[in-house]
This record gives C-alpha cells, structure tokens and sequence, in this order.
C-alpha cells in the first residue's frame, strides 16, 4: 500500500495573512531574531489501494490539480512512502 | 411588478438560503423554490441564486467541495446558455472555484471574522443585476466573512477592468481584496459574485434598504 503526503501551500507571490499573524505571535514569544518568514499551509494524507508508484504519482497529481489545491492561489507538492 | 421564477440552491451548510428566499417571495412576491444541491438539472427557473453560509464546513477551502455537488454542473451549463447566477458570499466563492468568476478568495487581512455594515461603491450599472442603481451609488450593506480578500493576478485584474467586470468595490477596504473589489461580474455579465449581503437589507426594519435593488434589477430586465 502506498501513502501520500500532500503538501498544499500559498504562492510565494501570494500575501498570506495566517502566515503573517503567526510570524507575529513568534515575535511576541521574542523569536524575532531567529524568524524570517513564516507561511501557513496545508498537509493532506492519503491511504491509496494501489502499489504501482508511477501510477499513483499521476493519480494524485490529478487530485492536487482538480481538488486539493486552487492553481489560482496555491501550490502543492507531495511524497510517496510504502505502509502496510 | 414582472412575476419571475428563482431558484435558491441548499449546500449542507448554507445559512442565508431562507433570507434569500424570504426577500424574493415575501418582500418581492415573486416565484420561489428552493433548490437541492443533489439535483442535477436546473429547470424552470429565470435565475439562480447562491446563498450565503458555510457550504461542507468550508472544508479545504470555501466553496471548493460545493463546487463539485451534483447541481454545479447543471449551474455551470445554465449560466453557459446566458441564465443568470447570482452568488452572495459562499455563493461567490463557490463560483471562483467553479471556474464561473475568475480569481480566488484569500483569508481576510486581518484574520478575523468581519461581520459588519460597509460602504460599496458601484462601478458598473450596466448589469442585469444593477440597471436601477445610480451611476456611481454608494450603497450601505452588510458583509459577514473570513474569506472575502479577494485575489486576482495583475493580468487578470487589467481584464476585469477592461471589460468592465468590476461591479462594487468597497470605500474603505475591510479585507485585503485587490483592487477593493466586493463583488464581480463574468465577461458576458450574466454572472454575479458578490461578498455583501443584499438579501440582509431590503426590508425598511433593517437599517438598510440598499441591496433590494439588486434583486428588483433582475426582475425588471429580464
């Protein structure tokens, strides 16, 4: 069996609001030195009933076009790892 | 007053379908039915409407499961023959992931809930959905969202305004949207997004009476 770690993020181009907030709370943890930049995103996992990578890779590829991220605002990436 | 036929689509979650339908049938007496998105034809309807709420928990991202509902496909198709669709908040962002109204919708600026009365101002009368509105009215309408930062590249912002597309945009920017945009049309103008709520000030008892033109609009043009 194969899992999938989707990784669901905003464009680098693209203000992110949650980031922002979160970069402020660190700061007010005094964290200020230490953070550059901090950007909120999503993780999606996904138990897939198949074992052919290649296949599965073009399957999620898909899922990630036609559903689990919006092309006008977000990128994604993912991993693939054997589980039992 | 003209005696039209309106749909108002039910996703799990909507909240503001019953004010809709409540304005278009008890305040504007015209032909209401509610819709339920697992149908999968829209008939005999004039126009559609999108309410507002909460569609599947906004899960993911607002709108973004709705858009696949058995009905969507018969909105997308009905729109495509020139019916006219009317998204109001959840309504709007579930056109944006519809592919019906280009762009995006982004958590608000301030990553808050904003529920409040705003000022918009319209910049195109030229609709079906704002023929009786002034040319440059200030309207006075509540918004009540998280996600209403309205987002569209550079490009695609220079088309929105080339064509006109840019209906409302707000007098002092609540959210972050590009452009101050509030609210939208599709480049045959028979499509409407908007993130204020008109359905929340049409009566006189509501502080405002400024959205009811929207909905009389439609009614006259049609």
């Amino acid at each position: 069996m194969l899992k999938a770690n989707i990784y669901v993020t905003l464009r680098k181009t693209v203000v992110d609001p949650q980031g922002l907030a979160v970069k402020n709370a660190l700061k007010s943890l005094d964290y200020e030195q230490e953070v550059e930049e901090v950007r909120v995103g999503k993780l999606i996992d996904i138990k897939l009933n198949m074992s052919d990578r290649k296949k599965a890779k073009q399957i999620i590829d898909q899922m990630c076009k036609k559903l689990l991220s919006n092309p006008t605002i977000e990128d994604y990436s993912f991993t693939l790892e054997e589980v039992e | 007053m003209k005696f039209l036929r309106f749909g108002v689509v039910v996703f799990p979650g909507s909240n503001c379908d019953h004010d809709c339908f409540y304005v278009l049938s008890n305040v504007l007496k015209q032909d209401v039915k509610y819709i339920w998105h697992k149908e999968i034809e829209v008939r005999d309807v004039d126009c559609i409407v999108l309410p507002g709420g909460f569609s599947y928990g906004d899960y993911l991202r607002t709108g973004a499961i709705a858009r696949f509902s058995p009905i969507m496909q018969g909105i997308i198709n009905f729109a495509n023959k020139g019916g006219l669709v009317i998204g109001i908040c959840n309504g709007f962002q579930i056109l944006l992931e519809a592919g019906l109204l280009p762009g995006a919708m982004l958590c608000n600026k301030n990553v808050h809930f904003i529920c409040k009365h705003v000022y918009v101002k319209l910049l195109n009368k030229n609709t079906p959905f704002t023929n009786l509105y002034k040319k440059d009215e200030v309207l006075k309408i509540p918004i009540a969202h998280n996600e209403g930062n309205y987002y569209i590249d550079e490009k695609g912002l220079e088309t929105l305004k080339e064509n006109n597309q840019i209906v409302f945009q707000y007098c002092d920017n609540p959210n972050g949207a590009v452009d101050n945009i509030a609210g939208i049309v599709n480049k045959e103008g028979n499509v409407l997004g908007m993130m204020p709520h008109p359905e929340r000030c049409s009566e006189k008892e509501l502080d405002s009476q400024d959205g009811l033109f929207i909905f009389k609009s439609i009614i006259g043009g049609i």
